[in-house]
Parts: C-alpha cells; structure tokens; sequence
C-alpha cells in the first residue's frame, strides 16, 4: 500500500469516526469547497457551501438517539499521482429520536485530490439501488 | 494529435452517450474493465465484471420500444497521468415495450484507470435518491 493510499484509507477512517460522534467540524473537514455532492436523499446534487452546510449535518445528527452506527466496508482505492476514488460499502444503524429503527446498506463512491499537500474530497455519491419490481421504492434491505 | 486526459476521458463519456442513442450494446460497454464494480441504478447492490454489466446493458436497451435518447449534463472531468473520475446529471427519455413512458435524471460518477494506455471504466456508479420518509425512489427530480 503506497503513503497515499494510507493517508485516504485514514481520512476516510477519521471522517467515520467523526461523522458517528456527531463531530461536526471533523465531519465536514475533509471536503473541499467546491465539493459535487450526490447524496442518498434528494436533491439530485448539492454544490460548494450547499453541500457543506453544517446546519443541515446538524439537523442530520439530531435525529440520530446518541451516537450513529457507521462502518465503511470493503473499500477499494484508486490512486495516481494526486487523484484517487474509492469506492465501498457503508454501513449505518442506530435509533432515530422518533423512535424508528435505521439499518441500511449504502453504496458509497468518494473522489479525491490533493491540494496543497492534503487530500481533499471533491466528490461524494452514495446511494440505495431502486427496486426493479416496479414498486418505485428504494431497496434498503440489501446486504453485501 | 495533442490531447490532454480529460479530453480523452470526456470523449469515452461523450461516446457512451452515443452508443446508448444507438442502442449499440458493444459500444456502450467498449470502455468498461474486465474487472469494473458497478452499482447500478436497479438492484443489487452490487454487480461485478464486464459480463455481468454487458448483460444488464442489453435487457436495458431490450427493455425499450424504439430510441433511447441520453443526454449528459453538469459533466465534471478530473484526469491526471493514471487515474480519472468523472460525475454528470443523466437525463434519459424513451418508451418502454410496455408503453410506459420514461422521462427522468439520474446522478452517474465513474472512475477510470490507464491501462495499456486506454481509459477504461473501473468503477461505475449511478443512482437516483429516494425519499427516507416514504422509502419511494425520486424519479421525477430535476436539476
């Protein structure tokens, strides 16, 4: 493993970690300003400050009865020079204040570059395939 | 000819826009790794290997009465020497064998590798939201 595919793996980590204690400054610090978000929820894209908002990660978080469950799996770096992209699968559980249960499966795909010596992260796609039954729904009952 | 990598990795994204206004099956998957992980629109989560996405690419052409029409738009490329990946608003329009009519974006990220000095596909991820509260996939959202 190359130094820096280690440095992504550990941002990566850190970025878990953080986002599962409801960190907010660790959660967003590895974005870059100018970030192209595809989030699981609608809109189909969020751009810069939109996608960085720490209001809307902090209504998130409140939702979430005390820490989030989260575990990025099964993850696969790409990296060349100063571009990278990841890819895997995240796992997050945990009890939400209105009482309901969350236990879902997310695709997630994570582009990188480095800028000024530190990783940044300039992409992120996550998401749960739709159904192809034709029920329209989302199918949040998929495991790896 | 003097290129950069972006417009080469933009030209494979641009001709796989094209193949799908073809229906041209081989051209769409001409750029996808032996090796490519896909998560597709539909489920699973996961497929694995140009067979398993050559085959889903066929039942999706298969799967519509007449042409297909794929427009890319927000495309962002970023390339250096090796490594590539690429994200764009996919609007697809056609009708279904079954008559239904198909209007809708979707969001696609792909990530390229080098190899033997062709750009191919390793990674592909495409998708729509969906909606926590209802559990219904958006499919009528627009940019």
């Amino acid at each position: 493993m190359t130094t820096d595919e280690i440095a992504i793996r550990v941002l990566l980590d850190q970025r878990a970690r953080a986002t599962s204690s409801k960190d907010l400054d660790g959660s967003l610090a590895p974005f870059a300003p100018d970030v192209v978000k595809y989030d699981i929820a609608p809109p189909l894209a969020q751009r810069g400050a939109e996608a960085n908002d720490p209001d809307a990660l902090q209504e998130w978080f409140a939702s979430w009865k005390g820490t989030i469950g989260l575990d990025l799996t099964d993850v696969t770096v790409r990296c060349a020079g100063e571009l990278a992209f990841c890819y895997g699968f995240l796992h997050m559980r945990g009890e939400r204040t209105d009482g309901e249960r969350t236990d879902i499966w997310i695709r997630s795909t994570i582009c990188l570059e480095k800028r000024a010596g530190a990783w940044k992260i300039v992409h992120e796609h996550t998401s749960v395939p739709l159904r192809m039954d034709g029920s329209g729904k989302a199918a949040t009952d998929l495991k790896p | 000819m003097t290129t950069t990598p972006e417009a080469d990795v933009r030209r494979v994204v641009d001709a796989q826009a094209s193949a799908v206004r073809r229906g041209d099956v081989d051209a769409m998957v001409a750029s996808v790794a032996e090796d490519v992980v896909s998560f597709d629109v539909v489920d699973p989560l996961r497929r694995l290997g140009h067979g398993s996405v050559s085959e889903r690419a066929a039942a999706w052409v298969a799967s519509f009465e007449g042409p297909i029409t794929w427009d890319n738009r927000d495309i962002v490329v970023t390339a250096a020497e090796d490594v590539a990946f690429a994200s764009m608003l996919c609007r697809v329009t056609g009708t279904l064998a079954n008559g239904t009519r198909i209007d809708m974006f979707f969001r696609k990220t792909l990530g390229f590798q080098r190899r033997a000095g062709r750009w191919m596909i390793t990674h592909d991820h495409a998708s729509v939201p969906f909606n926590p509260e209802t559990g219904e996939a958006s499919l009528d959202l627009l940019p």
